[in-house]
Formats: C-alpha cells, structure tokens, sequence
C-alpha cells in the first residue's frame, strides 16, 4: 500500500495526465503497428485504449507510479498478446520480430524509416485520405488526441469528428494491404509534401485563438513541433524542406507563451513581452534554419521560417528588420498566389515605411473579393489607415472587422484597437 | 492521529458504457484528490480491487464451501478501498465529503482501523 511522491500540485494533475494519455498511446500504437503490421491498426487502437485506461483506473488508488509510461506499456503488450493468442496466434510478436520489414521487396528493402511514429504519420497521410481526414487521424493515432480534443480544436460535433475518424480508417482498411503496408520510396517521397501539409495544418489550427480550450490548443502546437522536428531528424525524410518546417514550428512556438495576456486577451507581436520568448526554441528554429538553406529549391516552409526568424531574433518591436521581411514576404506571395499572404504582405509594408503604398495594394486585395469574409483583412485596413492618421476611416474598419470576427479574444482586441480611435 | 478505511462501492454496470472521455474526466478527479490529500498527509494509501466478482469461501455442516460472490445483481459492489489519517469520526466524515467519489457515486462507508 504505497503512494508514490507527487512533484506537481493536484490542480496539474488533470493535464498532465491529459498529456501522458496522449503521448504514450501515441507512442504505443505506433509500436504495435510497427510490430504487428498496418491492418492491424484498429487492433492496436482498441488495445491500447483498453491499456490505458485499466492501467488509469487504479491510479486514484496508488497514485500514479513513478515510471508511467513503462507501466503503461507492459500492460498494452499484455493486453495486445491476450488478444492475438485469443485469435488463435501464439506468440504473435516473436514471429513478427523475426520476419523484418520487407526482406521480400528490394525496393522497399531501401526504405530506412525505422520510427515508427514516422512510419504512422505516413500511414495517416495517406493519399487516399482528404487532408482534412489524415489531419483528424494523426491527431487521434499518432499524437493521441481524443475525438472531444478534436472537436474543440477545430469547433465542431464530437460526433462529427467521431463519424469522419471511423471512415478514414475504413478507408484506409479497404486499400491494397501492400500500399499500405510497404509503400515505396516512390510512394513515400509522394507522401512527404501532405505529411509536411497535414503538420502545418495542425500547427495552424491550435495557433488561431479561438474559444477553444487553451492547454489542448498549445498541446496540439508543440505536438505539430514535436512530429515536424521527427521528421526532420530522420534521415530518410530529413530534407531542406523538412528542416524549415522544424524552423518555422520552433519559431512560432516560442511565442506561444506571450501570446495571451493574463486576462486570456490576445497580445499583438507588437506588444508581447519578449522575456516570455523561449529562447532554447529561437536557437533550435535557427539551427534548423541553417540546415535548411542546403536544399536546391526554397520553398514556402523557407520564406515563412525566414520571416518568422527575423521576428523572434528581433530584440525589440522597433528593432525589427522590416524591409528583410518586406521582401521575404514577396517572395512568398508570388510563390503561393494566396490572398492571405498578400494581405501579410500589405502589413509588412506598412510596418516598413511605406503605408501609402501598401493600403493602395490591399485595396487591390480586397477588390479581387476572395477575403470579403475574412475578419484580418479589415483590421490590416484599419492598422494602415491608423498609421496614416486617418482615424475615422480607421474605426469604420473595425467595425467590418467586427462584424466577422469569430472568436473571443480576437473580438475583445478589436474592441480594444476600436475605442484607440475615437 | 487515527487511521481510518474509506470503502467505495459502485454500481455494478457504473462504468461498463463508459466513453473514453468520461472515464478520464472521472480518473482525473479522483487522482486530483488522491494527490491533494497525499500533500496534507492525510491519504495514506489504497487499492482498487479487480472488477467483478471474487469468491465466497464458507465453513458449513458438511464442510467448506466455495462459491462466486459477491453478486453483480448487488445494488452496489466494492470496487476499492483507501486509507486516510483523522484525527476523529468527525474529521475523517468531513475528509470523505471532499471525496469525488460522492460526485461520480453514492456512498462512502467510513470504518475506523483499531489500532489498540
């Protein structure tokens, strides 16, 4: 009858739970889809679900054991070899230890994806898969999210989310087993741009504050870091491309701190508190960052992880280098043709010294009428037009932008921006 | 100080239909007031007991006899037990309110160790 020390106060509890939950299904299920194959995936789901939460039902007993994880662990491979010899295998992970990954294929014998997280994601990212789908799946297999987490990051239906995970997988179970078991270097180096996409789309969503639950927001931020950065240090995947996206995630993250104010309020770049900046994320994004300028093409993941650098590396809101980021911007802009990074654009131009010139191009932004609904674009307005001095005009945005906002914070900030100006 | 045991049984099918999110929500809770009480000194230890039935073992006219028990046709069965220090009923009764076990479940019974 033992209780283990506890090194955290009981209100952490819930969270850090919360993430040992995640992290280690995460973590196991990718080890059992390694070991027992892809179409065993469902298999490996449901054992380590039941895993996880036998093992978590006794913790409010003997509280939670020094070494969670190896705990954790031993109960889902007890659970998983429980299962396999009810189904008639006996000693179902020797046999599949002994026959290695694709000794039968020379081609995919070269593959030497050997983590298997990686190799999960890569399932998850599935061509076959909509973006959206291999987002939601990666979340819920690879990083362990559960469909409520889901839902509250992106705002809508649990039951949504549930119904949308049940038929990817189903999905994923009706394709050729070898495509899915064994996919070829070819396959993989197809795969990579959409395992790229899918991590910037989950660093995205949880970086939009919305009404959604903060600490799931920053989870799924530093788990987008956390794959990005996997899959840069991998050899096979390792790449130019891959390494600025590890940059552009450490960048972004490090500011995930500074971002909200005390009252859950929004805090602009401008008026962050750069002592909240985690430096050790700043030196690791400018590590990868120097990788990343080997590659033979530059593409977006650069330009962004370049504007973000001259952002975090900047010692002060006036001792920023906009006209490095002016141009950063351009480049990106014709690179994507986006409306949105054009609409960036406009701001670092503003910011540069060169208002006038840059409401006449977001004046040309908004003419073309894809961001009519777009609640950024009129704040853009109303900060250059504020820059300009023109007030009134100033408020008026707002106002545009108010009436598009979606979630709290954003709103309470406009709120804010709105009253500077009368 | 005194050593009290906090019996807490359950409804028998209280967490068969669990989701997977509830049952975290509610294994939260509990570990939270584990860890509280752990601090103030106060919890002491326990152990939850295997689900299901266990065995009934019985000495009779005709000698000893085993059989399953108890009943999951029981209103409530034990599913674990924890030990806490108080200094009297009264404190250990008023430990036990704080426990989330009364907001997941009914009943707590409390029983003093002896320890004479």
């Amino acid at each position: 009858m033992t209780v283990s020390k506890t090194r955290c106060a009981a209100k952490d509890t819930a969270h850090l739970l919360d993430q040992l939950a995640r992290r280690e299904r995460g973590r196991l299920i990718a080890d059992l889809v390694h070991r027992l194959g892809p179409h065993r995936l469902e298999l490996a789901e449901d054992v380590v679900q039941e895993a996880v939460l036998a093992a978590m039902a006794g913790w409010p007993f003997g509280g939670v054991p020094e070494n969670p994880g190896a705990w954790l662990a031993r109960v889902a491979r007890n659970k998983a070899v429980d299962r396999l010899r009810r189904e008639g295998r006996e000693n179902p992970f020797e046999d599949n230890e002994a026959q290695p990954d694709a000794a039968a294929n020379p081609e995919v014998a070269e593959i030497r994806i050997q983590d298997p997280e990686l190799k999960l994601i890569f399932l998850c990212c599935h061509s076959a898969l909509s973006q959206k789908d291999s987002l939601m799946l990666t979340l819920k297999i690879v990083s362990g999210f559960t469909a409520r987490d889901i839902a509250s990051v992106f705002l809508v239906p649990e039951a949504g989310v549930a119904q949308r995970l049940a038929r990817a997988k189903r999905k994923l179970r009706s394709l050729q087993q070898d495509v899915v078991e064994a996919p070829s270097r070819f396959e993989l180096a197809r795969r990579q741009p959409a395992v790229m996409k899918i991590i910037y789309l989950m660093f995205s969503a949880s970086y939009m504050p919305r009404s959604g639950d903060q600490l799931i927001l920053e989870d799924v931020a530093l788990e987008a870091l956390r794959l990005a950065r996997l899959i840069a240090d991998e050899r096979e995947t390792g790449s130019g491309e891959t390494q600025a996206l590890a940059a552009l995630l450490s960048f972004q993250c490090s500011r995930f701190k500074a971002r909200l104010d005390k009252h859950d309020k929004l805090c602009l770049l401008k008026d962050q508190n750069r002592n909240l900046w985690d430096q050790r994320l700043i030196q690791e994004g400018m590590r990868y960052l120097v990788a990343a300028q080997k590659a033979k093409v530059i593409t977006r993941y650069h330009l962004e992880a370049g504007i973000a650098a001259a952002h975090a590396t900047a010692l002060s809101w006036g001792a920023v280098n906009w006209s490095a980021i002016c141009g950063l911007y351009d480049k990106l802009s014709d690179l994507t043709g986006s409306p949105v990074v054009a609409l960036n654009a406009c701001v670092a131009k503003a910011f540069a010294g060169a208002p006038q010139e840059a409401l006449r191009a977001l004046e040309d932004i908004s003419k073309a009428g894809a961001l009519t609904a777009y609640a950024p674009l009129y704040q853009a307005r109303a900060e250059i037009l504020l820059l300009l001095g023109r007030k009134t005009e100033a408020a008026e945005a707002f106002e545009q932008a108010q009436a598009r906002s979606v979630s709290a914070p954003v709103d309470t900030h406009i709120k804010e921006r709105l009253l500077s100006c009368l | 100080m005194k050593s009290f045991v906090l019996f807490l049984p359950h409804d028998p099918d209280r967490y068969n239909d669990l989701g997977e999110d509830d049952f975290m929500e509610i294994i939260k809770d509990y570990v939270g007031w584990v860890e509280d009480q752990t601090e103030k000194g106060v919890y002491k230890g326990g152990h939850k007991l295997v689900d299901g039935t266990g065995k009934n073992v019985t000495q009779t006219a005709t000698g000893i006899e085993v059989h399953d028990g108890p009943f999951t046709e029981l209103a409530e069965v034990l599913g674990g037990l924890m030990v806490i220090e108080a200094a009297d009923y009264d404190s250990a009764v008023a430990i036990a309110k704080t426990h989330p076990h009364l907001k997941h479940n009914k009943t707590i019974e409390i029983r003093e160790i002896d320890d004479v």
